[in-house]
């Protein structure tokens, strides 16, 4: 495997949880593989910070979780977004991107 | 909401722990299974792919502990489990558990017993309404016949201490103009206390020690309240009204066990009917000393009544009446200042002439207004210094305490550093850790403060049977109040972290690969040098408390063996009082002279004799006299000083054994009232005549017919003041003596109290009803006088050998492990030629060191702390050199003891089989 640096940006990790989750609700594994995908395998989510990032999202009421059965036949623990989630997803986003695109300009500058 | 919500989880997490745990092993188990057949389906081994899914997941359990870190409320589950754990270990470990929660018990308890008695004396206000806005009014005026401030020779006995300072007391025409001119800044009110009243109840005589006379303004201005009946108003403060006494709960609750009937109830004091119209509070002990609790409050218009001023009929500066106390309470929004300067305007524009106490003076005294809020307060500041001491002696304890246990956790966490590993190892982290040994620690403080509650509740009785406060007896409720245990709690937490950070930090410093590699056999060189430490302070605690205990021990030898100018053995004491007894004062001279006549006559009495003042531990009785005064006129002003006054009977000088220098003693017929001699001691000869002869000079209270050697007089410890013997019919006088009490004293042939039933019988054939009070002997008496030294000596002395013995005991551990931790080493230098003796003296020489940096240390500590103490020293300095040379030589003396053994097996040590253990 590719020792390539596996670090997400400090912070983010809710962010890219909530996100994937936009759409289906997921189990663990489900999750770290999604931000896997759709970053083009760059950011890849470590177990050790996956669980205990989850479980505070649930603690904050941004994800629900229930079982349910995984593609192999398995009980599965899966997440879904609530609304609250939506709603700080949203939040989180709108940030993100005023963020990076201040930095952005910042870099740009001859 | 959210925070909530994140709450409402994380309880709904912690009451169903089990489910969640198993949830998360599942959900996490389930995870790792998908990577295992991602791997197998990429084409590893079945056991490959595990250990790679593995390699990739990380450690399990601890990231399990940072999932629950994320569910529940964990520091609370944690506390849960730590204590679970602590107690296991306590139990499991009894030997370590019992010394170090003894270690608390005394420590704490000695702290909580001392404060409880601090508190009651030196912080708490009186029990009424806002005790701030109450003034002590003082002035700083002497008045004839009344003691000068400052000379308060016997603070501490009941009865006795509000007399002392009657320099700061006022007559009832100053109280009366003071209290008009502050009519609209303050509420001024008058007491005065009344040693001894004969009290009749239902034909049943008793004698009150301690009661008082009030104004009637004097509940109003305090805001005192009664618990049954009335408190005395304005109304019963006039001469018509019929007289009346508000008791104490103390007193309804011992003589009338609490019969409501109390209230109504007509008795007889000093043969004067009384009427109870009240009962104080329980809580409210009057305004008077610390400790003095007067049963019976009288208006001060009722006092001719009860012949405490039968002498002066009318005259408003009558002794009893004249020395009153005056306090008052503050109108809202008045200050201090205020008050002082619109009386010191009034008394001015009042003049001299309006009051007697100042009329003898050019200018008036300056009026002092002070806080009230303790009530008198001059036997509580005097008590001061010496509970000081006892804080500091107290405090030291506390922190030797400490350090034991600090040494022995630090002992406990090296022996546990493999345990400790092994958790870390399993995921624990470092704060977890710390936290666990904190909740040991702080188990055993609050173990300890627990005991050491119980200890203080049951020692404080014996701290003030000890009588801490100097001579007399102190009676003292002493309640746990939220001062205390405040006091008690915070302690405890700082006791705690202070001695278990440091090791608990320490403990966490582990290298786990080493650690655990090492099998816990060996440990690692870092665990000596706090330990190191913390001997380093044992010694020097144990240096302070020793020189504590050796100066104290060596002033009372010194004071037990000061000269008193008089012999003191085989004396028996007793007092007398027949004015208080209601007899009439003009006999009262002649029936001490009868009743001396008829003792003296005994069997087994050697001489017998009496006086107004006893010889030691008495109140003072002292006036300013001057010499060479013709009869009727003033003498010599310049020479005119304060005099200590005696009356005596015949055979005085001859009973106490004081020599006569010159001259001769009393004469029978000088004892009559009206005689005109006196006797001087050496002190006042010296200073009235010099070198010249005194006999037959004229004084103020007549010609020098003798001159004897100087006698204590009061106090053990202050050069001997001037006295002045008069002839006791001449000072029992009502303006000098109104209370004329015959304290008698008789020489006998063995055992003195022996004699006391002949004596008894004696008295009952004289007067059948007279009491005696306070009999004992003179050898008791000056003991007395020097319990508090004792008390000091003797709580030094124990606590001192305590701290030497941990001492001892921490060194020769910290030695043992040394040498045995340096096995080694110790082996190559045997192999390379060091001889044993160099061997053994190499590590006596680093246990010298660090009984040398303590003693250093200690000798900053004491040299800083002695001269604190250097007030209740005796013919001793404070840096005194034999007490400090003798302990610092017994500390290294002990040091070289307690390691000898370790220094010795060092030197036995055999290289080959040191070596082979490596």
């Amino acid at each position: 495997m590719a020792k390539e640096k596996p670090d997400l940006v400090y912070g983010t990790l809710d962010m890219l949880i909530l996100k994937s989750l936009q759409h289906d609700p997921m189990h663990g594994l489900g999750i770290a593989d999604r931000i896997q995908q759709m970053s083009d395998s760059v950011l890849r989510v470590e177990q050790g910070s996956l669980y205990p990032a989850l479980y505070r999202l649930e603690a904050e009421g941004w994800v629900a979780a229930d079982w349910g059965v995984s593609d192999n036949n398995r009980r599965a623990r899966y997440y879904r977004l609530t609304s609250a989630g939506r709603r700080q997803l949203a939040a989180e986003t709108d940030h993100w991107v005023r963020i990076t695109s201040a930095i952005n300009l910042v870099l740009a500058q001859g | 909401m959210r925070g909530l919500n994140a709450i409402l989880y994380r309880v709904h997490a912690l009451l169903h722990r089990g489910t969640h745990e198993a949830e998360m092993a599942e959900e996490l188990g389930q995870h790792l299974d998908g990577l295992i057949s991602r791997h197998l389906a990429a084409g590893l081994s079945p056991a490959d792919a595990r250990t790679a899914a593995l390699r990739a997941f990380g450690g399990v359990e601890q990231l399990k502990e940072r999932c629950r870190d994320e569910r529940r409320f964990r520091w609370l589950e944690e506390a849960g489990q730590d204590l679970r754990h602590t107690l296991r270990l306590l139990r499991k470990n009894p030997g370590f558990t019992t010394v170090a929660v003894l270690s608390l018990v005394i420590g704490i308890g000695a702290n909580t017993a001392v404060f409880s008695l601090c508190n009651e004396v030196l912080l708490k206000a009186l029990p009424v309404d806002q005790p701030q806005d109450l003034v002590l009014l003082r002035s700083g005026a002497a008045s004839p016949a009344a003691s000068s401030p400052g000379t308060n020779g016997d603070a501490g006995r009941p009865g006795a201490a509000s007399g002392p300072f009657a320099g700061t007391t006022f007559s009832p025409v100053t109280f009366a103009h003071l209290r008009t001119s502050a009519a609209d800044l303050a509420e001024l009110f008058a007491f005065a206390p009344l040693p001894q009243l004969s009290v009749l109840i239902d034909g049943q005589p008793e004698v009150v020690p301690l009661t008082q006379l009030v104004s009637g303004n004097y509940y109003a201005g305090l805001q005192v309240r009664p618990a049954l009946g009335r408190v005395l108003t304005a109304r019963d403060d006039r001469p018509e009204a019929a007289p009346v006494a508000v008791i104490s709960y103390r007193y309804w609750q011992r003589r009338f066990l609490r019969d409501p009937a109390a209230v109504g109830k007509v008795v007889w004091l000093n043969n004067a009917p009384v009427t109870i119209v009240g009962v104080t509070r329980p809580d409210f002990a009057g305004s008077l000393q610390i400790g003095e609790s007067p049963d019976f409050s009288v208006p001060l218009a009722v006092a001719p009544r009860l012949g405490v001023d039968r002498a002066s009929r009318g005259d408003p500066h009558s002794p009893a009446l004249g020395s009153l106390r005056i306090m008052g309470r503050l109108a809202p929004g008045v200050t201090f200042d205020q008050l002082r300067v619109r009386m010191d305007e009034r008394l001015r524009e009042a003049g001299l002439d309006a009051f007697p106490e100042f009329r003898s003076q050019r200018t008036f005294p300056p009026l002092v207004v002070e806080s009230g809020r303790q009530g008198l307060d001059e036997a509580r500041q005097a008590y001061r210094p010496s509970l000081l001491i006892l804080a500091g002696i107290a405090g030291i304890v506390l922190l030797i305490a400490c350090v034991n246990v600090a040494n022995l956790l630090l002992a406990r966490t090296t022996a546990r550093r493999r345990e400790i590993a092994v958790r870390l190892a399993l995921g624990a982290s470092g704060g977890r850790i710390i936290r666990q040994l904190l909740t040991e620690n702080l188990l055993l403080a609050f173990l300890g403060a627990g005991f050491g509650a119980l200890l203080a509740w049951w020692g404080k009785d014996i701290l003030l049977s000890l009588r801490p406060a100097g001579a007399g007896a102190l009676i003292l409720e002493l309640p746990l109040d939220w001062r205390v245990l405040g006091l008690t709690t915070a302690l405890t937490v700082i006791a705690g972290l202070v001695f278990g950070l440091a090791p608990a930090f320490y403990a966490t410093q582990v290298e786990l690969k080493s650690e655990l590699r090492l099998a816990g056999a060996q440990g690692r060189a870092g665990g000596v040098a706090p330990a190191k430490a913390l001997i380093v302070v044992q010694v020097a605690l144990s240096l302070v408390l020793l020189v504590g205990a050796g100066l104290f021990t060596r002033t009372v030898r010194n004071l037990q063996s000061v000269d008193l100018g008089f012999n003191r053995t085989r004396l028996l004491l007793f007092q007398i009082d027949a004015v208080g007894a209601g007899r009439d004062r003009d006999q009262v001279g002649n029936l001490y002279r009868r009743l001396n006549e008829r003792i003296a006559h005994l069997p087994g009495v050697q001489a017998s004799t009496y006086s107004l003042q006893p010889l030691l531990g008495g109140k003072k009785m002292v006036a300013v006299g001057s010499p060479r005064n013709p009869p009727g006129e003033p003498g010599d002003r310049t020479l005119s000083i304060p005099v200590e006054l005696n009356g005596v009977g015949s055979g005085f000088f001859s009973t106490f054994e004081i020599p006569m220098l010159a001259g001769r003693p009393f004469t029978a017929r000088e004892e009559t009232p009206g005689a005109d001699a006196v006797i001087v001691n050496e002190t006042l000869a010296r200073i009235w005549f010099g070198n010249e002869n005194a006999l037959g000079q004229r004084t103020s209270w007549g010609e020098i017919v003798g001159v004897v050697r100087d006698a204590t007089y009061g106090d053990l410890r202050p050069a001997t003041a001037p006295t002045a013997y008069l002839p006791f019919g001449q000072a029992a006088s009502p303006a000098l003596a109104p209370e004329a009490k015959g304290n008698f004293a008789i020489r006998t042939t063995s055992d003195p109290l022996t004699l006391l039933p002949s004596i008894r019988r004696t008295l009952r054939g004289i007067d059948p009803k007279l009491p005696l009070f306070d009999v004992r002997t003179e050898e008791a008496d000056v003991d007395r006088l020097l319990q508090q030294e004792r008390l000091f000596a003797r709580l030094s002395r124990l606590f001192g050998a305590l701290a030497l013995a941990l001492v001892c005991v921490g060194l020769y551990g910290l030695m043992s492990y040394s040498v045995l931790r340096r096995k080694t080493e110790i082996g190559i230098r045997l192999a390379l030629g060091a001889l044993p003796r160099r061997v053994q003296r190499m590590i006596l020489a680093e246990a010298l060191g660090l009984v040398g940096a303590g003693l250093g240390l200690g000798l900053i500590i004491a040299t800083v702390a002695t001269p604190q103490i250097a007030a209740l020293l005796y013919d001793l300095s404070p840096y005194d050199p034999l007490t400090f040379g003798g302990v610092a030589i017994a500390l290294v003396a002990i040091g070289v003891l307690a390691c000898w053994i370790p220094a010795s097996r060092a030197a036995r040590i055999h290289a080959m089989t040191a070596l082979r253990c490596e």
